[in-house]
């Protein structure tokens, strides 16, 4: 599978996605039907819709997949990301990172 | 296939010495190789300048030994001479190819599947008109917030890379602390010595004693008269004046001081 460019975001840059593709690394929450909470990088709150492949193996998963209108996540793939993932210095790298669109 | 040979490539991958041919009759110069490793994302990789065909790469302006990348492999394809992995990183997607050599190679296929993350030392190398990763070494990431600290090296490097490139911060940047890229910073440009004069102001002040120092007018006390200095340290402070700039400061700080008629003794 060939993915595209993906942006990693957090809860408040899901705003400006609309449409795209993404990668989002979230805690996981809680789960219902085909929806899971995740609690994101700067501890705001993402809905991510599942596919039949999603598993979710650890506390800290990243999901790729593309924004919906409403915010939440269509989900394409998901990796574990671990128990011991270091929210706080993830979400000011990816803060950072917007700001050098030629690298990234 | 046979491209890769292109240029005289000497032993095992990775560590060639490149040189130019055999038998160089010095009409181009040999071409040392690039010790760096330098952090780089995929997109950047992507981006890399060639100023000639089968020259090095540049990334931000600087040439561009060996790129480290962590990134997640999206396709796996070995066979019987190297193994080709489909890498992305969220910043573009490309090929990492390793020759399938070494013995430890079934462990390594057996770790590295779809989905998997992986930390990458390699070269940038070209193939129809594309760049892609000559692997070096693959190996899984054992914690995920490799993949941050990789990226904040990315960010850290680059800030640093194109800061300097403007010449604006000279000596006192703090590169001088991050050893590796210290070593490609040293492969730039000209504009760079005028940089790194901050440092060289000590040398020439000692080199000044010590040619004081080994003047036959030290042992009589009168030490070297200006114009000797001035001949003796001229081109390599740029002139007279900062020639003499450098006795005055010297003779601030009490390393020199004036004897009769213009000539100067160290204190020491």
């Amino acid at each position: 599978m060939s993915l595209p460019e993906t942006k990693r975001v957090n809860s408040a840059m899901l705003q400006n996605c609309i449409g795209e593709p993404v990668r989002f690394i979230g805690e996981f929450k809680s789960r219902q039907d085909t929806m899971a909470t995740f609690l994101s990088s700067d501890k705001g709150l993402v809905t991510v819709a599942m596919n039949e492949n999603s598993l979710y193996g650890t506390k800290f998963v990243e999901v790729i997949g593309n924004v919906n209108p409403d915010r939440s996540i269509a989900e394409w793939t998901s990796s574990n990301f671990g128990d011991d993932f270091d929210m706080e210095t993830y979400d000011a790298m990816i803060v950072k990172a917007q700001k050098f669109p030629s690298v990234f | 296939m046979s491209n890769y040979n292109r240029g005289g490539y000497s032993s095992s991958q990775g560590q060639g010495y490149v040189q130019d041919s055999f038998g160089n009759d010095g009409a181009a110069p040999k071409r040392t190789y690039n010790h760096s490793l330098r952090p780089v994302t995929i997109k950047q990789i992507l981006g890399a300048t060639q100023t000639q065909a089968d020259g090095d790469f540049k990334i931000d302006g600087q040439d561009v030994g060996q790129v480290t990348l962590v990134a997640a492999v999206r396709g796996v394809n070995p066979s019987a001479t190297q193994n080709n992995y489909m890498i992305e990183d969220g910043t573009g997607v490309t090929d990492a190819k390793k020759y399938s050599s070494d013995p430890d190679d079934t462990e390594e296929l057996g770790n590295i599947v779809s989905g998997t993350y992986v930390r990458i030392v390699g070269a940038v190398k070209n193939f129809n008109q594309k760049q892609y990763v000559q692997v070096h070494s693959i190996r899984p990431i054992a914690s995920m917030n490799e993949v941050t600290y990789h990226n904040l090296e990315v960010l850290y490097v680059h800030v640093n890379a194109t800061r300097n490139k403007k010449g604006g911060h000279g000596a006192s940047s703090s590169s001088s602390a991050y050893g590796q890229h210290h070593n490609s910073m040293q492969g730039m440009s000209s504009t760079d010595t005028h940089m790194r004069g901050g440092h060289d102001t000590d040398d020439v002040a000692q080199s000044i004693s010590d040619f004081i120092d080994n003047h036959p007018g030290k042992d009589s006390g009168v030490g070297a008269h200006r114009r000797e200095i001035i001949a003796a340290f001229g081109q390599r402070l740029g002139g007279d004046n900062k020639v003499n700039d450098m006795i005055a400061m010297m003779e601030e700080n009490g390393h020199l001081y004036a004897t009769e008629d213009e000539h100067f003794n160290t204190t020491h």
